[in-house]
């Protein structure tokens, strides 16, 4: 896989994008993610089932997940290598913003 | 090394995945597989029980997730896009296994296509058959003329009998085996209390209770029909039927809701599709036939002080999907209406006179670019319709 093109093409990260994959420190079912994003963000950011489907088939697609089927016959998705260095890129980017952040917050009120 | 051909291996996959089980209790260790000759290759070895799953990723992944890894799962062979892992642990401690999504669709490509070549076959086979019947039942004496050539016209009647039963056999064979891999899909049409059988219909209708309506080619514009089924139910008019072919709309009439409608447009999603929109609450009302473009009516009830649900939270994937559906169709219907708009210019020029302008011709063209076009048109308003709503 050519983590390169994956980079240009996913970092910087919607919010959408950067909470499912970050939803996927376990697998979890395509449901389960929409469940925990709410959680994180305590009820702000209620991901619709269309988009999650949709995001979660492209980035199958790029390699960025990959599916299995659990007990139960359901589909689970994890992440994988690839997806975990997108992730590593995309904390160090928003940490830099955060840090950014808090230091010019001041300025602007 | 032992080499076994396996003509229609893919067709069944548990029937072969139980066929390598026990080529490994005998003895015979999986160790490739050729699928352009069909054979599978095996080492001699010690007998060994052993789980075997065949996947087809058509997106490639080279490695098996590594929850699967840690259940026992190895990979024990890539042949193109199909994989082949396999498992020494008995089967019932196994919990999580590669998933068949892939082959479902594989599968049901296949049968698309068998289905379009029987089509073709039997388009071109209609003329030469009526000629042999008519000469049949007009008791006209035929004259075979003697030619070396006869040998082409057999063979070529060999070879379409040989498609002909392989399509017919490829397709009975594909829908057992794929009726057999998908799970039992909860696909409730409505919620089961809800649900209305033909009796209480008869009923309805009778008091008066029940209203149709017919709506034609709402899939080129798909948002008028979800704005029309919300206004429908806030007038109090609640949907509780679409027909097979998703032509007839049947409501009750009842106390007035409300509901959020969504269309979507997939190509062969896979049951997870279906499971993840059922679990976040939306409930299916309509199901196209085919699943090559599958059309799917969503519905969810939401209360006045309850934000009103989201079937696409952000603007990108819905006009992704929008767009997939919009090119699709285009390029089904463009090469139509260019064509009939050649033929029609075509005839115009050769005509000089006015009547012969008015012929039957001239009409069944400019029909049909008439309907083509007005498609395309739809859809067109469609897509630039969602995009200005976006951009506001």
């Amino acid at each position: 896989m050519d983590t390169q093109k994956m980079l240009k093409k996913y970092v910087p990260m919607t919010e959408t994008a950067f909470y499912i994959l970050l939803s996927l420190t376990t697998p979890r079912h395509g449901y389960g993610i929409i469940k925990h994003v709410e959680d994180l963000t305590a009820g702000r950011l209620i991901l619709g089932s269309g988009t999650v489907y949709g995001t979660l088939t492209k980035m199958q697609k790029d390699g960025v997940i990959v599916v299995f089927a659990d007990e139960q016959r359901k589909t689970v998705y994890e992440i994988t290598f690839t997806g975990k260095q997108l992730m590593t890129q995309e904390i160090q980017r928003l940490k830099e913003l955060h840090q950014n952040a808090l230091t010019f917050e001041e300025d602007f009120q | 090394m032992k080499k076994m051909y396996r003509p229609f291996w893919s067709y069944d996959v548990k029937k072969t995945e139980a066929w390598l089980s026990q080529m490994a209790n005998n003895g015979h260790v999986f160790e490739k597989l050729n699928r352009w000759t069909h054979c599978f290759y095996f080492n001699e070895g010690a007998t060994e029980s052993r789980v075997f799953r065949i996947a087809y990723d058509k997106f490639k992944s080279p490695t098996l997730a590594s929850t699967l890894q840690n259940d026992g799962w190895e990979m024990a062979g890539l042949a193109g896009k199909w994989q082949i892992s396999t498992n020494r642990q008995p089967e019932e401690t196994i919990k999580n296994s590669p998933t068949r999504d892939g082959i479902i669709k594989h599968n049901q490509t296949i049968t698309y296509v068998f289905f379009g070549l029987l089509f073709y076959l039997l388009s071109i086979l209609i003329a030469p058959i009526s000629l042999a019947f008519s000469y049949i039942f007009t008791d006209e004496a035929i004259v075979v003329e003697e030619s070396p050539y006869w040998i082409l016209t057999y063979l070529f009647f060999a070879l379409v009998i040989g498609l002909v039963g392989l399509g017919i056999y490829s397709i009975i064979k594909i829908a057992k085996s794929n009726k057999n891999l998908r799970d039992p899909l909860i696909l409730e049409t409505l919620p089961r209390g809800k649900r209305i059988d033909k009796q209480q219909e008869r009923e309805l209708k009778r008091s008066g209770h029940r209203v149709s309506k017919i709506r034609f080619a709402w899939m080129y514009s798909p948002d008028k029909l979800e704005n029309w089924l919300e206004s429908m139910e806030q007038r109090g008019f609640n949907l509780y039927r679409v027909n097979q072919i998703g032509m007839i709309f049947h409501f009750t009439t009842g106390d007035p809701r409300r509901m959020a409608y969504k269309v979507d447009y997939q190509r062969q999603p896979p049951a997870s599709y279906f499971s993840i929109h059922q679990e976040a609450g939306w409930s299916n009302c309509f199901n196209s036939i085919s699943n090559l473009e599958k059309w799917t009516i969503w519905s969810q009830e939401y209360k006045e002080n309850q934000e009103r649900p989201q079937f696409y939270s952000d603007d990108s994937t819905r006009i992704k999907q929008t767009k997939k559906m919009v090119l699709t169709y285009t390029a089904f219907f463009l090469p139509f209406t260019l064509l009939y708009t050649y033929f029609l210019f075509n005839s115009l020029s050769r005509q000089t006179g006015f009547s012969q302008w008015l012929s039957w011709g001239t009409f069944a063209f400019a029909l049909c670019i008439f309907v083509y076009g007005s498609l395309l048109v739809k859809l067109w308003m469609y897509y630039i319709r969602l995009k200005k709503l976006v951009t506001i």
